[in-house]
């Protein structure tokens, strides 16, 4: 711990896990689903079901899918822009499944191009953590350059893949392959040192076999 | 930064002082040079003033549950007892407290919960003094050195260490920057973060209805009258028999026994009086009704 870890983060209080954590878990949604989102019914999981109320966190994750940062004051009246915004929103709370940790939520959403449902968790000092994403189990952490790809799970892939990776001169930090059974879909999560360059994603949706790129830059 | 000793002895041997100590450990071991950690700092006292502002502004909405207007009910009343500084930062750390209850903007130095005393202090102490924002950036700078051996020997959770890793750390952290900016030696830094912690040994994390309220706000009130205090006691020469080193390891010995009830998981304290069973019965019903009525 150094003397930056101390001092701050400059943020929307009451807590760090249940409001600026789950403000990310909102932004990444945002960054994950393409078009303009429409409607998101949210879940809310574990110690988080009995204390969103208290901290609000209802209001962080609104603010966090419209886009606002987790100092930003405008997650206050989330429910107010969402409404402008035309995005319409639910809760419910499940205290039966088992979450992967318990300060935990589900958002399940569709724009106006695709449905997306992801699982965050917010395990404190403000990160979040995405650990579902098309019905895959993943980790992907906030303040991360990283690439997802759904792919075929296809001979040959990785290495092509990785080969367009490197020939933009970026190292992967951290590599996940996952898929539910041989032949078909499979998820890569690649965490890159560098920031992402946008030919890159370019180049790699063009590769036989992947059928979404989505990126995630240091949110 | 693992150690109080060891920065004041690197200070006492190259003969500078605390906070250069700290600065220079900090490009050390974070490749941040001197200047960006200063840009770094000067934003976060910037955002401190500014959630102070705020807070005391006529626009203020408080969205607090259970404790509305303390800070400025207080910086209202008739002078009693303190000092105008102290009672001046007294008011400012509740009504921060109440802003990051209200989901303000804030910083988070070191924690939400505690966001209110390090700011309470130093920006009471600045209008009292009109001491120069680098000079109050240098305090900073300093108190966030102790913070670092407290996060680094023991905690800054109240989940894992209870109360006195919160508040108990801002008030040790606030008086190190008193000590610093009131020109005292480098040893009465390690004094004054002693003397705090002590004072706090064992303080719990109890909060009613799992809300960053009660007893947070009126915690902040006392960390910020303890950081006057501890500093106060070893700028008169007064010693801690005691180390601060010693002292963080044993808060972080006594956090580590405190049953999980007391450390923020509102299972324990004052969260289990009948008041404050009531205050969480009540709370989750309006939470069922706000589930309810999607």
């Amino acid at each position: 711990m150094n003397i930056f870890d101390v001092a701050g983060p400059i943020t929307l209080g009451p807590s760090s896990s249940h409001t600026a954590g789950i403000i990310r878990i909102g932004n990444i949604y945002r960054k994950l689903i393409k078009g303009n989102i429409q409607r998101v019914s949210i879940t809310f999981y574990g110690s988080l079901a009995e204390t969103f109320f208290g901290h609000r966190s209802h209001l962080a994750i609104i603010g966090g899918i419209l886009g606002f940062k987790e100092d930003d004051e405008r997650v206050k009246s989330a429910f107010d822009y969402a409404r402008q915004a035309g995005l319409e929103f639910t809760f419910s709370a499940d205290r039966e499944f088992q979450p992967p940790h318990p300060v935990s939520l589900k958002i399940e959403g569709k724009s106006d191009m695709e449905e997306l449902d992801i699982i965050g968790v917010s395990p404190g000092g403000g990160v979040a953590e995405i650990r579902r994403v098309w019905d895959f189990p993943v980790i992907i952490r906030s303040g991360t350059n990283t690439v997802l790809v759904l792919h075929r799970d296809t001979p040959g892939l990785l290495s092509r893949i990785a080969g367009r990776v490197f020939a933009f001169g970026i190292n992967i930090g951290t590599a996940h392959l996952t898929r539910l059974k041989r032949g078909g879909e499979a998820i890569l999560v690649l965490e890159l040192d560098d920031p992402i360059d946008e030919r890159l994603i370019k180049v790699i949706e063009r590769i036989d076999g992947v059928m979404k790129v989505r990126t995630l830059e240091s949110v | 930064m693992n150690s109080i000793r060891e920065i004041i002895r690197e200070a006492e041997s190259r003969n500078l002082s605390f906070y250069e100590v700290v600065l220079l450990k900090t490009t050390e071991t974070t490749g941040k040079s001197a200047s960006e950690t200063l840009e770094f700092f000067r934003k976060t006292w910037t955002a401190m003033k500014e959630s102070l502002r705020n807070a005391l502004s006529p626009e203020f909405r408080s969205a607090a549950v259970l404790v509305k207007g303390d800070g400025r009910k207080y910086l209202g009343s008739s002078k009693r007892f303190l000092s105008p500084v102290v009672k001046r930062a007294v008011g400012y750390a509740m009504a921060i407290g109440e802003a990051n209850a209200s989901m303000c903007r804030i910083v988070a130095f070191p924690t939400g919960g505690a966001a209110g005393t390090i700011p309470g202090v130093l920006i009471s102490y600045q209008e009292e003094t009109s001491e120069s924002d680098e000079r109050m950036i240098e305090g900073l700078i300093v108190a966030s050195g102790v913070g670092a051996v407290i996060g680094n020997r023991a905690t800054l959770s109240g989940a894992e260490g209870g109360c006195q890793a919160e508040c108990g750390a801002a008030a040790a952290m606030a008086a190190a920057a008193l000590v610093y900016l009131e020109n005292g030696t480098t040893s009465m830094i390690d004094h004054a973060v002693a003397i705090a912690l002590k004072n706090v040994m064992g303080l719990i994390c109890d909060p009613v209805a799992g809300l960053v309220e009660v007893p947070c706000i009126k915690r902040n009130a006392m960390a910020t009258g303890l950081a006057f205090l501890a500093s106060e006691l070893a700028l008169s020469g007064i010693r801690s028999v005691i180390p601060a080193d010693e002292v963080i390891d044993a808060m972080k010995n006594v956090g580590r026994k405190l049953p999980e009830e007391l450390k923020e998981t509102a299972l324990g304290g004052i969260a289990t009086t009948p008041t404050g069973k009531r205050i969480a019965k009540e709370l989750s019903s309006r939470r069922e009704k706000f589930l309810k009525d999607q």
